[in-house]
């Protein structure tokens, strides 16, 4: 098989695949139009938050260019507090740590987290024997159905409700009915026990704040308050560029993040600091108390600082998951997630290029794009992908992993050999 | 007097010669005195926006030693138009003398300054006008082309519910077409029908773009399978100047 094969051709036929798929245009022009709904609607309650926005871009900059001070304090807090903090250098690195804390045959109660992908985290438990259980609705889903995530906040938004319904009747062993409250309720019923019996909680974070050594975590379902709650050892995996100086900074990006991914208010903004203690008898402090009695915050690079140095790049760091530019932009609208690798959409390929993936998976994702520059509009954060995909783009030509159909078709177009 | 360039661009000139003839149409309507080069050839843009820098610097030398001997350099194609004012510069590091403009933003030029000097007739179509990508969002020309449509008498305009900066790419941009033109054409499909809602008594798309023009002709031609014109503003115009 030829290289440009390999690189582009299953990729560019998953997405012929995908064009002709009505059901997924039918779920996503709905998801589109509620997600346009629900944010007009948050932006005019808040009519400020663009001002937010922009502070939050200044601060994100800022802690990019202090991340070895910010780093340092993170894990002098955190071991302070009686929290573990370990700097993973790479994904490998990552992954040795988190298996030398989980034991054989645990079960693994997990939230939703793009960053945790970069690990492969749960084939690498599986192999030890334990039960890894993703609790997000959406991932739970997915997990089940072996499919492939296809959005940052709804995975399961190219799934209908009726194939939803066959997997939990499957797995529950009896006959459940497509109404999604129901199927809702099943899920719920199934995972209770589960987090009860859970040894281990891994969830990311949506900011850590230097100053206290705090995590933060958004979410709506409620799972992450008992992913990170009700075992015995919680580990949170955030990428290195989560770190922000304060805990009102953090607060920031709660706000920032679920304006931009349309919710009012999520139901839930989770602080942890530290393992759980108490000082009510004589004042001693115990540790480990109704919430975990370990705390592990894995601090990941896997590629972060290479990016941070290069000054195109970079901005894709600021990026804070909210998922806005995906539904604005006239490719991904159209094939969801097949526009992308792991991480999606044009922030995807960058992400892709430098976290998980490399540059051959990165490539088919910057020829998708158009360059129009939608998303750069909508994002919160203004991060100029288009400008970030022409140099992905020198980058594959200066590999030589170019499609060969493009320089084909350039040179009947221009006349020019290239 | 200054000397005056048309820079056709080679989707124009290979791919729309009857939307080139327009130009020239109106251009002379207007009493503008220009050339045109026999060698023109790519201005390197595809190379520039592809990530083929060696070609692009190589076929942008060449570009510059043919316009620079011009005052003005004037396209009907904004994606030269921004290989010459920005990415020319900003990738490669060369620079254009001319002032470099935008049909659109030079057409209306003279037709604000002598708001006497010209007729045009009315036109009783309904039109849309699409925002091009490359001359929006890239160089920030929305208000030309709309005003210079605002002048033609009895025409009805519908705007989208996305437009200027928040306009839907036609599919066609980032060389998409050329890739993967399947899916440019589907691209183009969704947003004249979910994303600008067009009317069903629509007659005209016009746009500022050859590739828009290209991108959205096949759209409406082989999915929408309707009989709306796409045409380029220079074409619009042609019909109701005297």
């Amino acid at each position: 098989m030829s290289i440009d094969n390999e690189i582009y051709g299953k990729y560019l036929r998953e997405i012929g695949s995908a064009l002709r798929n009505k059901f997924l245009r039918l779920a996503l022009s709905r998801a589109v139009k509620s997600y346009r709904l629900n944010r007009n609607e948050a932006f005019k309650l808040y009519p400020y938050i663009k001002d937010k926005a922009e502070r939050l871009r200044e601060i994100k900059r800022h802690s990019l260019k202090t991340i070895d001070e910010l780093t340092k304090r993170t894990k002098d807090m955190v071991e302070d507090l009686k929290g573990n903090c370990y700097l993973a250098g790479d994904a490998c690195e990552a992954v040795k740590y988190i298996k030398s804390i989980v034991k054989e045959g645990e079960t693994i109660v997990k939230s939703k987290s793009l960053t945790m992908e970069e690990l492969n985290i749960n084939k690498e438990l599986e192999e030890m024997s334990c039960e890894v259980l993703e609790t997000d609705l959406g991932e739970f889903i997915v997990q089940h159905l072996k499919s492939k995530p296809m959005h940052l906040l709804s995975p399961a938004i190219h799934i209908s409700r009726e194939r939803v319904a066959e997997l939990l009747s499957r797995l529950m062993e009896k006959k459940i009915p497509p109404e999604i409250p129901l199927l809702v309720q099943e899920v719920r019923k199934y995972l209770r026990q589960k987090f009860i019996d859970a040894n281990t909680g891994l969830t990311g974070a949506n900011a850590v704040a230097a100053e206290t050594g705090t995590v933060l975590i958004i979410e709506n379902e409620g799972n992450a308050r008992l992913v990170s709650g009700l075992p015995e050892k919680h580990i949170v995996v955030a990428g290195i560029e989560k770190i922000v100086p304060a805990l009102s900074d953090a607060i920031l990006v709660a706000e920032v993040t679920s304006r931009y991914a349309c919710y009012k208010a999520p139901a839930y903004i989770n602080l942890i600091s530290g393992p759980s203690k108490t000082g009510d008898i004589e004042k001693q402090i115990v540790y480990g108390v109704h919430g975990p009695k370990e705390f592990h915050l894995i601090l990941l690079d896997n590629g972060r600082r290479e990016m941070i140095k290069d000054p195109v790049y970079c901005q894709a760091l600021y990026c804070l998951k909210c998922g806005s530019c995906l539904y604005e932009c006239p490719i991904y609208s159209l094939i969801s997630g097949y526009f992308g690798y792991v991480y999606m959409g044009g922030i995807g390929a960058i992400l892709t290029r430098f976290l998980l993936g490399g540059l051959e998976k990165a490539a088919p994702i910057a020829y998708t794009c158009t360059l129009c520059g939608r998303c750069r509009e909508h994002c919160p954060m203004k991060i100029d992908v288009p400008k970030m995909m022409l140099k992905l783009r020198e980058e594959a030509v200066k590999n030589n992993i170019a499609p060969l159909k493009l320089k084909e078709n350039l040179k009947s177009v221009t006349g020019i050999e290239i | 007097m200054n000397s005056i360039l048309l820079w056709q661009g080679c989707n124009y000139r290979n791919n729309l010669e009857k939307e080139l003839k327009e130009v020239f149409k109106v251009l002379e309507k207007l009493n503008v005195e220009f050339e045109t080069l026999s060698n023109e050839t790519c201005c390197g843009f595809p190379f520039l926006i592809g990530g083929f820098l060696k070609k692009a610097k190589e076929t942008a030398g060449k570009t510059i030693e043919k316009i620079n001997d011009f005052d003005i350099v004037l396209t009907p194609c904004p994606a030269c138009q921004r290989a010459f004012k920005d990415l020319y510069s900003s990738m490669l590091n060369l620079q254009v003398k001319p002032i470099v403009n935008h049909l659109a933003e030079f057409i209306w030029r003279i037709l604000s300054s002598k708001k006497d000097g010209f007729h045009l007739k009315p036109l009783r179509m309904k039109i849309m006008y699409h925002d091009p990508c490359e001359l929006g969002r890239h160089m920030n020309i929305y208000e030309e082309p709309r005003k210079i449509i605002s002048l033609i008498p009895s025409l009805s305009v519908y705007e989208p519910r996305f437009s200027r900066e928040k306009s839907v790419c036609c599919g066609g941009g980032g060389l998409l077409f050329a890739y993967f033109p399947t899916l440019s054409i589907k691209v183009a499909a969704k947003k004249l029908v979910d994303e600008d809602k067009i009317p069903e008594d629509l007659d005209a798309i016009v746009t500022a773009c050859p590739q828009c023009i290209l991108t959205l002709r096949k759209a409406v031609e082989l999915i929408l399978k309707r009989e709306i014109e796409v045409m380029n503003i220079a074409g619009l115009l042609a019909r109701s100047i005297v």
